[in-house]
């Protein structure tokens, strides 16, 4: 008798090698386009490292440098007038999307009639193309454009928002007016996830709206503020579209990837372009790990 | 409490912060549109909102002057093939997380989800290079190819739909005789339709709003896609801007119709991804 089943279950595991392997195969035959993509990102990641210690123009051949491109770049004024253009962009429209969107959200998420309607239309901006906001936004923020027109007709001054002085934060506005909408749709599905026994035991404790909104909303809610911080942090260091189309003056508005793109595409200084880009990857990275190992501190999963 | 009084005066509130709220949001739209109706003059000098005389000269010479019908095919072109490409490659992909079965593979889902996160700063100049090397330079083609490699996104998105889908379903059609691949087009692919359209949706809007590799890799006006097109010809038109205008919003009327026809699909798409 064990022998029958003794050999019952060799055959049963012989079935099962058969099993496994052309899954394997077929696995990897499937995942050929993936693998290309990570062989690519991969490769960039080594090609981009090594060029960055090279002065390359495409046209003649590459010269080692060493770290050349490194020190040039410390010294480079435009690498610092970037950096804190991206970083005052950062510090002023980050804390806003999420403040204002978070009160939109929780704006939205009232039985109110016609809500779907009020929830696309804040959501569509950020469907449209950089191009259609940055130059309807270019024409509005004009000397003689229409916010200005508007701006004499209730009896006010004229506002320079293109100047050295106010470009930036005139993209900062615009920038808002677009992520409002797409950020409210995300704390809005955080709100639709908190379960309602939590506010319904504090009501029979007699807590006040606000203090539901305190003590169980926002707790609950920064996984949501926290995926929304780590992302859109990410997104605003790599800005290019809306200060390539409405650039300041005087280098006001410059961002690193618009810097990139300059040195690399119109400068054609590679070696240089790719330094700065490793740059770039290594800040974004700093930022990310960071803001990882603080979301202990802040990021309640349950209360 | 609150007496009925009060939430009643609440919700009126609500809905009239709301609609404040919403007219900003659809004032730059709205001015777009009449704007696109003025002439030069009107738009310099008047100071009005609603034209004083309609013309329909600036869509005119959108189309005339400015390729701006090339551009629309171009940028169907790049979006259409980008897109199907980019969703099946990532539901092929996402298929095999989530059905096949192989040593290490939940090890190298990790993996290549961590290793496509990355910004994609890093592979901006280096697939330059590539294009360059393999003559794709000024083709449509450099801006559709890569995203036929998947997203990381997509196959993770895709992946969730499709591990819900029982394994009896893959394991009978395997007894059967099915190859995987067969099994994945002919049983799995209808199967997660909701989420492939969901992606197809927001992958159709990013690829139609790109503007940054068509910046790097055309140049030539025939070649354009709508986004640089537009960018590129505005220089001529600075005083004549009622033409870009126009030509604005028919780069948006796809992007509405797609947005409305996928309303139900890109609200469920944004909870999905909102969700931890």
């Amino acid at each position: 008798m064990r022998d029958m089943h003794k050999n019952a279950d060799v055959i049963k595991s012989a079935k099962k090698k058969r099993r496994m392997s052309p899954d394997a195969l077929w696995a990897f035959i499937l995942l050929i386009p993936l693998f290309v993509g990570i062989g690519l990102v991969y490769y960039s990641a080594l090609f981009g490292f090594t060029m960055s210690f090279t002065s390359w123009d495409i046209v003649r051949k590459a010269e080692w440098i060493g770290i050349s491109n490194y020190r040039t770049l410390i010294e480079d004024d435009l690498v610092w007038k970037a950096m804190s253009n991206t970083l005052i962009f950062l510090v002023i429209t980050i804390p806003a999307k999420i403040i204002l969107g978070f009160l939109l959200a929780v704006l939205l998420n009232q039985k109110l009639r016609g809500i779907q309607f009020f929830r696309l239309t804040y959501f569509f901006p950020t469907a449209c193309s950089v191009v259609a906001i940055a130059l309807v936004w270019g024409y509005m923020y004009g000397a003689d454009g229409f916010l200005n027109q508007m701006l004499q007709g209730l009896g006010l001054s004229k506002v320079y928002w293109m100047d050295e002085n106010h470009a930036m934060s005139s993209i900062a506005i615009m920038t808002l007016w677009v992520g409002m909408g797409y950020i409210a749709l995300l704390f809005l599905a955080g709100l639709q996830n908190v379960p309602t026994d939590y506010y319904e035991a504090s009501r029979v404790d007699g807590a006040s709206k606000f203090q539901q909104m305190w003590k169980i909303t926002i707790p609950l809610v920064t996984p949501t503020t926290f995926f929304i911080l780590v992302t859109q942090i990410i997104t605003a260091f790599q800005m290019f579209g809306e200060v390539y189309l409405l650039s300041g003056p005087a280098n006001s508005t410059l961002t690193i990837v618009q810097y990139i793109f300059k040195e690399a595409f119109q400068g054609f200084r590679m070696g240089y372009a790719s330094a700065l880009s490793y740059i770039l990857i290594v800040v974004i990275l700093i930022v990310t790990v960071i803001q990882l190992k603080v979301q202990k501190r802040w990021v309640h999963y349950d209360l | 409490m609150e007496t009925i009084n009060e939430k009643h005066s609440l919700k009126l509130l609500y809905f009239m912060i709301l609609l404040g709220l919403g007219l900003i949001i659809v004032l730059p739209f709205l001015w777009l549109l009449l704007s696109s109706f003025k002439s030069s003059y009107e738009i310099i000098s008047g100071s009005n909102f609603i034209p004083k005389n309609w013309t329909w000269d600036n869509y005119v010479k959108v189309v005339t002057e400015v390729p701006m019908l090339s551009f629309f095919r171009n940028s169907v072109f790049v979006t259409v093939l980008a897109t199907v490409g980019g969703v099946f490659a990532s539901a092929m992909s996402a298929f095999v997380f989530a059905k096949l079965h192989f040593k290490g593979r939940d090890t190298l889902f990790a993996m290549v989800l961590i290793v496509m996160m990355i910004p994609s700063v890093v592979t901006m100049i280096p697939l330059f290079i590539i294009m360059k090397s393999a003559g794709l330079m000024n083709s449509l083609w450099a801006l559709i190819l890569p995203s036929w490699t998947g997203s990381a996104f997509g196959v993770f998105f895709l992946r969730q739909h499709m591990m819900s889908v029982p394994d009896a379903l893959y394991e009978s059609a395997k007894l059967e005789g099915c190859s995987p691949f067969r099994i994945f087009i002919s049983i799995f692919l209808p199967l997660v339709k909701a989420s492939l359209a969901t992606l197809a949706v927001l992958n159709f809007i990013a690829h139609w709003n790109d503007l940054l590799n068509p910046l790097i890799y055309l140049n030539s006006p025939e070649k354009m896609t709508i986004t640089v097109g537009i960018s590129y010809f505005r220089g001529q038109y600075v005083t004549n801007y009622p033409v870009v205008l126009a030509g604005i919003f028919l780069s948006l009327i796809p992007t509405a119709a797609v947005f409305l026809f996928a309303q139900k699909y890109l609200t469920k798409g944004m909870l999905i991804s909102g969700l931890k």
